[in-house]
């Protein structure tokens, strides 16, 4: 007896297999790029690439969505290279900030919206640090960072030096979340390698003539930051004496979760060359860096891998924080089950991550679950950061496609194959971020390219399956929310979710949370387990198929758009 | 961890006339008295220098007598008088590969196969060539060495080795898979090959399936593998399945094999605290930070000097400097402070090359180079008789250093100091000699010191040989 297909993607595919092609009717793609042309999104990404390849050449740009007007849609930035002491653009670069104009299309606002970074730039974090509803963002970079505080009209103000945030060398992920449960957002911010014009060597073949981007291990690791907010507008480095401090590493991914379900968010760092940190937050400020004891420092042989991208998830639904790591090629990513004992098993081999991903480099990556069945899903963006290296290694590729898995049965299954064109594409990819642009229950991506235009991903999967988009605004806890615990139940069956933040690379998500229904288009309940201080339970009733604002002690207040 | 390719010569020695060298040869060669039959060959040869079979002969006996580079050349030269016997071209590749030049054997098994393509063993050696030539560094090959091995498998499907080669290839280029298939065909071709079921279960131990790997790996250990490897593989795949008793034997064991191998000391902490034993489990953990560091630190050290020489090269001299800097703090050493010291130089900064220089004899009190280098600054700033000391003690140190002898006779002849002049340019005109460097300024300084010690026949005989060293040379003044 053959079994009825378990999904609407199943069933198409079935049917193709049976011929069903032949007559024209094919499953569309999951996700279908949307062109430049179309969106509006006409910028271009400056890699700033040399002869003497310098190496934050090959590390940007981040993107992110971000709500900046507060309208209810998705608003876009991208963040470039710029002046420096190894580059003089010939004609001026700057980020851009695009405004959704709501059917489609982004409009260019950055000139007057006063966001258009200095220096050279490398990623954004986006996080609402004052607690005034508006989303303000902190820009990394290599030799300087730039803390904007968006002003509710418009506009936004470099308040960088007011606010301590003018930080040396180079940093690339940052997070913003609330380390001390005082209810406002710290930030943590990663940094990368000792460099500088005159650290700079000759990493390349004299017989070939031809220089390449020198491997991470040539340079210094360094100590990345953790800064607490003192409500005032101004930040305090508290990492001086931790084990954040301590901890020299060459960070490049940063994500805020609760590993250990204490009530504390905590810190899991992706280093490139050298061993992951897990930063186990112990309150009162103390930190303790557990990558080994956690087993997800090294990979299985002991060896430190490039870690790149990373993120946050409870993948298998057990209510404890999975991990993930994107490493380069031949390392193989990692996916970290998280054992519940302080400890972590790399599951790559058996979701078939291990195996899909040997070859390629991966650096934004989100788990999110794309098709709203309720599982959660994982999208990988990649590319090689070194573009001679086709010259020297016949079976990795410069450009590389972008990888989509989907969970079944508490598996990933590698979906790329049919997930759309845009699949086969190959990318410089960087940064990626997830957000739902057209506000169609759907998350769609979009994808920081090294040296081109960002690729913006409409999200296609079918229809079939309930969506509840919530929007939770904090009173005492964060007002981002951020480590909040959302648990719905849908159609008999439980689900919840934690509020992590960060994650992937270079780049910030849409805030906004959908809740997946599966084949079912109705909430039973959702109940919100709002961070501290208040620790509040609130429960509350949602209509699927929209977006609710949901406030902290005040309860939901509609659809938000 | 592959075996080693043997040399399988192809051509009999069949000699072309029937001359009582060639007889006497032939014999020799059956008795494997390589000496014996080379010396009546090449007697031979001087008769019948364009003989392709006695070339070849000869070329045997080379590579018989482990000889490979000189037999190469004797299988070229018949290949030469030959182009169209296939024989000789893979005699030659043969050769070649036995001597590491897989780039040329690769060449030759080329040949071999154009000449003769169903040659089924060229085939296989040219995957081997291939091979050399990705293990050797050149890793961009691996993939051409799989294709090679590939295509040479219909001819020798039953050939372990060449099964096992194109396995490690196919697991080297991300092929787990097809590596795995191939591993699994070997053991089963050749079931009392240890390595194969070594390399099968570490292939499956880093494909995750630890029941396998653990199958694989205790068959390798029961057919007598009994080395790091198998030791520090089969306690890891043992304590991922939590069989911490034996795996715990098997990383003791290997740490004990190779303690400097970090990966065993990442185990042993895992099984330790596993095991609950805080205090093993912390010191292993050292170790193992230890060890990574001091890895780490030594490749940072060697890649940073290696990108100095690129950018010195390449005419860079700033990034040299800024390199070899780098590295020196990484891995303060006396050469590379030497190293920092002549970069400096040549950058025209005499400061900060003394600088280094002191650096120098700081670590290495006996540097002969450093206080040749001091003498120069000394004599660039017009300090003969400082000069003069530098280049005396670096010659005290190292008796056999010409440019310092030369270089003590200079500063002696500037201060007249003519005898112990002569003395310096006679003892570094030895050394050149026995360094053949051949370069006739020692000898015309020679000659000006004898000139002006008054020793003038002894002064005209130095000039005159000078003369006859530059004509030979071909060099002009």
């Amino acid at each position: 007896m053959v079994s009825l297909a378990q999904s609407r993607r199943t069933f198409l595919r079935l049917l193709g297999s049976a011929g069903m092609c032949r007559t024209g009717v094919a499953a569309p793609p999951f996700f279908e790029e949307v062109p430049s042309s179309s969106s509006g999104l006409l910028w271009t990404h400056d890699n700033a690439m040399s002869p003497e390849r310098y190496l934050p050449e090959t590390l940007g740009p981040g993107c992110a969505f971000l709500d900046y007007d507060n309208d209810g849609w998705m608003d876009i930035y991208l963040v470039n290279s710029g002046p420096c002491d190894f580059y003089k653009p010939k004609k001026p670069s700057r980020n851009a900030l695009y405004r959704n104009n709501r059917d489609g299309t982004f409009t260019d606002v950055t000139q007057k919206a006063c966001v258009p970074g200095a220096g050279f730039g490398m990623g954004v974090a986006v996080g609402d640090y004052d607690n005034d509803g508006n989303a303000d963002l902190f820009v990394t970079g290599y030799g300087s960072s730039i803390l904007y505080r968006n002003n509710g009209d418009g506009t936004f103000s470099d308040v960088t030096a007011k606010a301590g945030l003018a930080l040396p060398g180079w940093t690339t992920s940052a997070v913003w979340f609330d380390y001390d449960n005082d209810g406002r957002l710290d930030l943590f911010v990663c940094s990368f390698v000792e460099f500088n014009l005159e650290k700079h060597v000759y990493c390349g073949d004299n017989k070939l003539g031809r220089r390449y981007y020198c491997v991470p291990k040539v340079f210094r690791p360094t100590a990345s930051f953790l800064f607490h907010n003192d409500g005032d507008g101004a930040f305090t480095k508290v990492s001086i004496g931790t084990e954040i401090e301590k901890a020299l590493g060459k960070a490049l991914g940063v994500v805020a979760a609760d590993v250990n379900n204490d009530g504390r968010m905590d810190l899991f760092v992706a280093n490139d060359t050298v061993q992951n940190f897990l930063f186990l937050n112990r309150g009162g400020g103390r930190w303790e860096e557990a990558s080994l004891s956690a087993e997800v420092a090294y990979s299985l042989d002991g060896k430190a891998r490039s870690g790149m991208g990373v993120d946050a998830a409870d993948l298998d639904g057990d209510g404890w924080q999975d991990l993930f790591v994107a490493n380069i090629d031949r390392e193989m990513f990692s996916l970290y089950r998280n054992n519940g004992d302080g400890t972590f098993s790399d599951q790559a081999q058996a979701h078939g991550v291990a195996q899909a991903t040997r070859m390629l480099s991966g650096w934004g990556l989100k788990f999110f679950d794309y098709d709203n069945d309720g599982a959660v899903d994982l999208m990988l963006a990649n590319g090689h950061p070194d573009d001679m290296v086709e010259m020297y290694n016949s079976q990795v590729k410069y450009r590389e496609p972008l990888l989509l898995f989907h969970q079944e049965a508490g598996k990933l299954r590698n979906v790329s194959g049919e997930a759309g064109p845009v699949f086969g594409k190959p990318l410089s990819a960087r940064g990626l971020a997830v957000g739902d642009f057209d506000n169609d229950g759907r998350l769609d991506a979009l994808i920081g390219v090294n040296g081109a235009a960002p690729v913006l991903l409409r999200n296609r999967t079918g229809a079939g399956n309930g969506w509840a988009g919530l929007r939770l605004r904090g009173v005492n806890c964060n007002r981002d929310a951020v480590g909040a615990r959302i648990v719905w139940m849908a159609g008999g069956v439980k689900r919840s979710r934690l509020k992590t933040n960060g994650g992937s690379y270079l780049s910030s998500h849409d805030p906004r949370e959908i809740l997946g229904l599966g084949r079912v288009d109705k909430v039973d309940w959702v109940e919100v387990r709002w961070p501290a201080p208040s620790h509040r339970v609130e429960r509350f009733v949602v209509p699927a198929g929209r977006y609710t604002t949901i406030i902290e002690g005040e309860g939901a207040i509609g659809p938000s758009c | 961890m592959l075996t080693s390719v043997a040399i399988a010569l192809a051509l009999a020695a069949q000699l072309a006339a029937p001359g009582e060298d060639l007889r006497v040869a032939a014999q020799a060669m059956d008795a494997r008295d390589y000496p014996t039959a080379m010396r009546h060959l090449r007697a031979a040869l001087k008769t019948d220098p364009r003989n392709p079979k006695i070339l070849s002969s000869l070329g045997l006996c080379l590579a018989g007598a482990r000889s490979f580079t000189e037999a190469a050349d004797q299988f070229r030269a018949a290949a030469k008088l030959e182009p169209g016997v296939a024989a000789h071209h893979y005699n030659l590749g043969l050769a070649l590969l036995n001597a590491n030049s897989n780039e040329d054997a690769e060449r030759a098994f080329h040949k071999v196969l154009r000449l003769s393509p169903r040659h089924a063993r060229a085939k296989v050696q040219l995957a081997n060539a291939i091979l050399g030539q990705a293990r050797g560094g050149n890793t961009s090959r691996m993939q051409a060495a799989a294709n090679a091995y590939k295509n040479a498998l219909p001819e020798n499907s039953r050939d372990a080795e060449l099964r096992f080669n194109y396995a490690f290839t196919l697991a080297r280029t991300g092929d787990e898979e097809g590596a795995l298939r191939e591993y699994r065909e070997v053991v089963r071709l050749a079931p009392g090959f240890p390595q194969a079921h070594y390399f099968l279960g570490i292939t499956l131990f880093q494909a995750g399936n630890w029941d396998e790997a653990l199958v694989s790996l205790k068959a390798a250990a029961a057919r007598g593998l009994d080395d790091f490897g198998l030791h520090y593989y089969l306690g890891s795949t043992l304590l991922r399945r939590l069989v911490r008793e034996e795996a715990q034997t098997h990383l003791e064991t290997a740490a004990r094999l190779n303690p400097e191998h970090p990966g065993v000391h990442f185990q042993l902490a895992s099984l330790y605290r596993g095991q609950g034993d805080k205090e093993r489990a912390a010191a292993e953990q050292r170790a193992f930070r230890d060890l990574t560091a001091r890895q780490e630190s030594k490749w940072r050290a060697d890649t940073l000097e290696q990108a100095a020489g690129r950018a010195i090269k390449e005419g860079d001299l700033g990034q040299g400097v800024s390199a070899l800097s780098q590295a020196f703090e990484a891995r303060p050493s006396a050469a590379l402070a030497r190293n920092l010291a002549l970069a400096h130089l040549q950058q025209g900064d005499p400061a900060k090359a003394r600088t280094y220089l002191d650096k120098t004899l700081e670590l290495s009190p006996n540097d002969a180079a450093a206080y040749n280098y001091l003498g120069l600054l000394a004599a660039r700033d017009a300090d003969l008789p400082l000069a003069s000391r530098h280049f005396e003690r670096a010659a005290e140190l190292d008796p056999a250093f010409a440019d310092a002898l030369f270089n003590a006779g200079v500063a002696a002849f500037e201060l007249k100091r003519y005898d112990v002049a002569i003395r310096r340019f006679k003892a570094a005109l030895a050394k050149s000699a026995i360094e053949k460097s051949n370069d006739p300024k020692i000898r015309e300084a020679l000659a000006m010191a004898l000139a002006d010690a008054g020793r003038h026949e002894e002064s005209q005989r130095e000039f005159e040989a000078a003369q006859r060293q530059r004509a030979g040379a071909g060099g002009t003044r």
